[in-house]
């Protein structure tokens, strides 16, 4: 994964695009944002933020992804998140801001549909860009 | 995730514990497909939860659903934390009673939503 040029590599983690990689990934990152200092209720957004955010990979790329590889590094004061995977182009924050109108005008209890509608919300800074065959989610974590 | 079911006098309840996310889900659906069984209530004990996604929430509407067809009714044991705040962003705490501990599902205290 290239990281911005002038960026310092903190940490990164590599997983396979499938229901097991998510919670592996999942949980190694929230290991490391403990590690980071991140204040617990935005550790929980952001951890849930990015298992909507694969998940929606794993599930509905096309054709299918087959790894993920997440990547923190800092550039000058800011941290950024980088996902990448390797499956077709897929551009969440579009169909993130539909699934949100979607759910906020609902009042009947849906089955699914949520997920989008949750990336929104808990990740409103995300960042998309297809390159290379890949496709790269960036977030600012913190200055 | 692990699951257990027993029960608590007339209740069915479902024990969770572990991340209940779409792995879980998958891991869950066969359960929750033989719901209800022979009780009117059933509780989801998730106090051992502490991270739920949107799959997670999914299979609860799922299940709430399922059982509101079939003349019964779903209780939730959720105790303060990220679970229980994703009902609340939701509103699945609006429709499904949540409980801080079986011992306020027992004493019919809900924490104050439905």
């Amino acid at each position: 994964m290239s990281v911005y040029p002038d960026a310092q590599l903190i940490w990164q983690c590599h997983g396979c695009a499938t229901l097991q990689g998510i919670r592996f990934l999942r949980q190694e990152l929230a290991t490391m944002l403990v590690t980071l200092g991140m204040a617990p209720d935005c550790q929980q957004q952001l951890l849930l933020g990015i298992s909507e955010l694969m998940t929606n990979v794993v599930r509905h790329a096309k054709p299918s992804a087959h790894r993920m590889h997440i990547v923190l590094c800092r550039q000058h004061k800011v941290i950024w998140l980088q996902l990448e995977d390797d499956g077709g182009a897929f551009d969440p924050i579009r169909h993130a801001h539909l699934a949100y109108r979607t759910w906020h005008q609902g009042t009947r209890l849906r089955v699914s549909g949520y997920g989008l509608a949750l990336l929104r919300v808990t990740l409103p800074a995300l960042r998309y860009q297809r390159a290379v065959g890949t496709n790269r989610y960036s977030l600012p974590l913190a200055a | 995730m692990k699951n257990q079911l027993s029960f608590l006098e007339s209740t069915q309840v479902l024990t969770l514990e572990g991340d209940f996310d779409a792995l879980a889900c998958e891991e869950l659906t066969p359960i929750l497909e033989r719901m209800p069984g022979c009780a009117e209530e059933v509780l989801v004990d998730m106090s051992q939860v502490h991270f739920i996604d949107s799959s997670g929430i999914g299979a609860l509407v799922f299940l709430y659903k399922r059982l509101l067809n079939a003349g019964c009714y779903l209780h939730l044991v959720c105790k303060p934390g990220q679970p229980r705040e994703l009902l609340r962003l939701l509103h699945i705490d609006r429709s499904v009673p949540c409980y801080g501990s079986v011992t306020d599902y027992q004493q019919g205290i809900t924490d104050g939503t439905v």
